[in-house]
């Protein structure tokens, strides 16, 4: 069954909320939060996360009763992460650089797509602490604080900046395999950086500012509304290996130009994050 | 050479036909302006013809305000923004105070939006401060070409907003429409000035007499517009919409404008060096301009060159804004010395000397790879010495408008604000920033990619940002807990490691003694404690040479000789300005939100 979607109306909606949420985050910035662990990973969760989570999640459902979630705080609850089907479906992610936001460092963001029948129709990044945001609807262009905005056109390697992560988990092989990447990217790019959120990590690409990312460990949530972004501002998002991207695979390569992106997944050690999201 | 003569041709067959005289205008320009930032000689020519630029700005005046008096029989919207600029830049100075003292309010009201009229007043503030400065005509010429850069790139930021919003064009299309009309709008402004000088002489009488009036409706709609703001604020729907037209140039200069009220009153023509609470506020002035240069300078592609491998580059901003400085402070104080990274690079020996005599330490670009990417975290560093104590240092970050400042035994501050570091004691739960790759010494990067595949199963988190200079304004401000590097130098740490000790923290060497700034090592942390622990957890790299030693002490630091690469020769970047732009803009205003 295929489903029909105002998206104008939900980008309007969705943006609203954001905003909103963002006033939120940007008033517990400036308290440190008191952290709890969950899952035995360093992945944080503080109740600014759940908090925005509902604001988001109730405001969309006023809208739209029907529409589905998938959300990061939802997903870490009992019933684990939804299955994707036709239905329009939000991905949510209330703060992404959760890390970032306990140490006051000015790097988390709301994430936000849209999927319906499968296919991402629009993405939203925000960035309250900075004022960034990002935003694309499929066909209609990327656009940061309301201004279009286009990939940097990079395609060497050797002069590219590339964004990565260490991600939450501390799982040996994983780290095994970061590390080998991380030292292969220091020789190789012409700059690394990490900033601690994947979202704003693609945004940054879309935006020209960074040229490539690449990350194994992230989930639906981080990359569904940066996968977006990066594609509508004329970049690439790929699996790592080089093949199509697959959102629920729980890897990313995103990159400003096809030949970008080719180069750099033919330099990474591959690895395979289990469980899938899916 | 292919490069440079294949746009010309591509552009004018992408041009619609009713913009061919602008286009063949721009494609001139663009020509010019791209040699120009190709080599020194004709980076002297880009700020000559930056210099004659200036000098036509009053005769530009004139053109406004003909613009506001045929504005008044007409009603058109364009002129009549124009002669606005005019009429504020001749308000008398009472008025002035009065709209700082309300655009102050409405910073701190933290309206998300702000209305489009103050930013005409924020021009002419521009003009009063450069009227402030004692120097010869040449320089305040130039400083007002680039006030008008300023005022110039934010229209242009306006005027590019309703067709991407209209028809959201392809990207393709995009790019030349850009490009005509920065070149046209840059084109216009010789132009402009002959025309109106002869009907200058019946008009002024009009003009004086109308003076009072748009006074007083300018400040009405200022009131209206702010409670407009204040309304759209309770309606989240309009806040996206309003910000696409109104936030970047409006936060820019709002933010701007403010410091410079706070920080910069007018200085004495004279004063002597122990005065140091007024060579303070100089440089912090001085500093600001540079930061106006290179956030100028970014929105153009840059070549750069590698001073000593392919990762340590040098782009021709590095040079200007090194020279502009160090002739600032020299013209009042010839004794002084000076240690800066680019002299430093270029003189035979590489050697840094420290004597007693009054000393400024100088990185005019730390964090250059940032810059010619476009990577928001770039800086200007710079601490002064007296008997090799360091008195107060400076980092200013343009994009994101962040001025980190210490003077000796008063605190830090950021932006005005106090800051204090974390207090942090435990390397468990604290964010360290390290850095990849700091040049081609396969040990040192060795010895980097060892410490943090150790440091990340010990800490918290581990960032990279790639300015050693803003890693430690991090630790100061208390976004981060503790930094270290190898590799660096006394011109990367200077004003960095006084404001880490005013903020509170603790600067030392990464083997747990005392700083040398000479020995290229350098650690940072939020408490004694926690720089022991991050101490002990590292293994150490002694760089050599040092800074005070030359290089013909070690003369395979670095690996292949210096080459000159055409950065822009391969990469598309003209899109990527504007947003460049935006970034820069809006990052600056609300990250000062949080100091307040």
């Amino acid at each position: 069954m295929s489903h029909n979607v105002d998206v104008e109306k939900c980008l309007e909606v969705a943006s609203n909320l954001v905003s909103e949420a963002g006033r939120l985050i940007a008033r517990n910035n400036e308290q440190r939060q008191d952290f709890v662990c969950k899952s035995n990973d360093i992945d944080l969760v503080t109740q600014t996360d759940k908090d925005v989570e509902q604001l988001l999640m109730d405001g969309i459902r006023r809208h739209f009763p029907e529409h589905k979630f998938i959300g990061e705080e939802e997903s870490s609850g009992a019933e684990g992460v939804k299955k994707l089907t036709d239905e329009p479906t939000w991905i949510i992610d209330p703060v992404d650089g959760t890390m970032n936001f306990v140490h006051a460092f000015p790097h988390s963001c709301i994430s936000v797509g849209l999927k319906v029948n499968k296919v991402t129709e629009l993405g939203l990044v925000y960035n309250p602490i900075l004022e960034q945001r990002f935003t694309a609807r499929r066909g209609h262009g990327a656009f940061y604080n309301g201004r279009r905005i286009h990939v940097s056109g990079q395609k060497e390697l050797g002069k590219a900046l590339v964004t990565s992560e260490f991600g939450t988990t501390r799982d040996e092989a994983k780290m095994k395999v970061v590390h080998e990447n991380f030292e292969k990217m220091a020789k190789k790019a012409h700059g690394l950086r990490v900033l601690g959120s994947a979202a704003l990590n693609m945004s940054m690409v879309a935006l020209g500012a960074a040229d490539a990312n690449y990350e194994f460990g992230i989930h639906a949530w981080d990359v569904c509304a940066g996968d977006l972004i990066v594609r509508e501002a004329g970049g690439v998002v790929i699996d790592p290996a080089g093949g199509e991207f697959d959102i629920m695979s729980r890897r990313v390569l995103a990159a400003a130009t096809p030949e970008l992106a080719q180069e750099i997944s033919k330099v990474l050690t591959q690895f395979n994050p289990l469980p899938r999201d899916d | 050479m292919v490069d440079e003569k294949l746009p010309p041709s591509k552009e004018p067959a992408e041009r619609p036909p009713d913009q061919t005289t602008p286009g063949n205008a721009a494609t001139r320009f663009g020509l010019e302006d791209h040699e120009a930032t190709q080599q020194d000689a004709r980076v002297n020519t880009l700020r000559q013809a930056e210099e004659r630029r200036g000098s036509m700005v009053p005769p530009d005046k004139r053109a406004m305000s003909m613009k506001m008096s045929q504005a008044r029989l007409h009603t058109i919207n364009d002129p009549n923004r124009t002669g606005t600029h005019s009429a504020e830049a001749t308000t008398p100075p009472a008025k002035p105070a009065v709209n700082i003292s309300s655009r102050s309010s409405l910073v701190r009201g933290v309206a998300p939006d702000l209305p489009p009229k103050p930013q005409r007043p924020s021009d002419s503030e521009a003009d009063l401060e450069s009227s402030d400065v004692d120097r010869p005509s040449a320089k305040r010429k130039s400083e007002k070409a680039l006030a008008d850069v300023s005022t110039s790139s934010s229209e242009e930021s306006e005027k590019r907003v309703p067709p991407a919003a209209a028809s959201a064009p392809p990207p393709a299309q995009a790019e030349p429409q850009w490009k005509s009309i920065d070149f046209a709008a840059s084109e216009a402004e010789p132009i402009a000035p002959p025309a109106p000088r002869p009907e200058d002489v019946p008009l002024p009488p009009p003009m004086m007499s109308s003076l009072p009036t748009d006074g007083s409706p300018d400040d009405v709609q200022s009131i209206n517009s702010k409670l407009t703001n204040t309304d759209i604020t309770f309606h989240p729907s309009k806040v996206f919409a309003s910000k696409a037209t109104n936030t970047s140039g409006m936060l820019y200069s709002d933010e701007e404008n403010e410091p410079e009220e706070e920080e910069f009153p007018k200085l004495p023509d004279q004063f002597s060096a122990s005065d140091l609470d007024t060579l303070f506020l100089l440089a912090c002035r001085e500093v600001k301009k540079a930061g106006a240069i290179a956030l100028a300078e970014n929105k153009k592609n840059q070549e750069y060159t590698t001073k000593k491998h392919t990762n340590d580059i040098v782009t021709p901003t590095d040079n200007i804004v090194e020279e502009s400085f160090i002739k600032a402070i020299s013209s009042r104080y010839p004794n002084h010395q000076f240690i800066a990274e680019e002299r430093i690079s270029k003189s035979e020996t590489g050697m840094v000397t420290l004597t007693d005599d009054p000393t400024w330490i100088i990185d005019p670009i730390d964090g250059t790879m940032n810059f010619v990417h476009h990577f928001p975290y770039y800086c200007i560093s710079v601490a002064y010495l007296v008997n090799q104590e360091t008195q107060f240092g400076i980092i200013y970050n343009p994009p994101m408008k962040n001025m980190y400042t210490a003077q000796l035994g008063k605190g830090a501050q950021m932006n005005g604000e106090m800051i204090r570091t974390t207090g942090q004691t435990n390397l468990s739960a604290a964010m360290v920033l390290q850095e990849y790759s700091s040049g081609s010494n396969e040990a040192r990067n060795q010895v980097a990619t060892e410490n943090s595949q150790r440091l990340v199963k010990k800490t918290h988190a581990m960032r990279s940002i790639g300015s050693s200079a803003m890693c430690l304004a991090m630790v100061a401000s208390g976004v981060a807990d503790a930094f270290y590097n190898f590799g660096l130098h006394v011109w990367d740490m200077a004003a960095g490691a006084l404001i880490v000790t005013e903020a509170g923290g603790v600067v030392m060497d990464p083997a747990g003694e005392e700083l040398d700034i000479m020995s290229r090592r350098c650690l940072a942390a939020s408490t004694d404690y926690l720089a022991l622990e991050l101490g002990n957890c590292l293994q150490q790299n002694y760089p050599s040479p040092r800074d005070d030693e030359p290089r013909s002490v070690n003369p395979n630091e670095y690996g292949p000789a210096p080459e000159t690469r055409d950065f822009t020769s391969q990469t598309d970047f003209p899109d990527s300005d504007t947003p460049e732009t935006t970034d820069t803009e809006i990052g600056g205003e609300k990250s000062a939100t949080p100091a307040n």
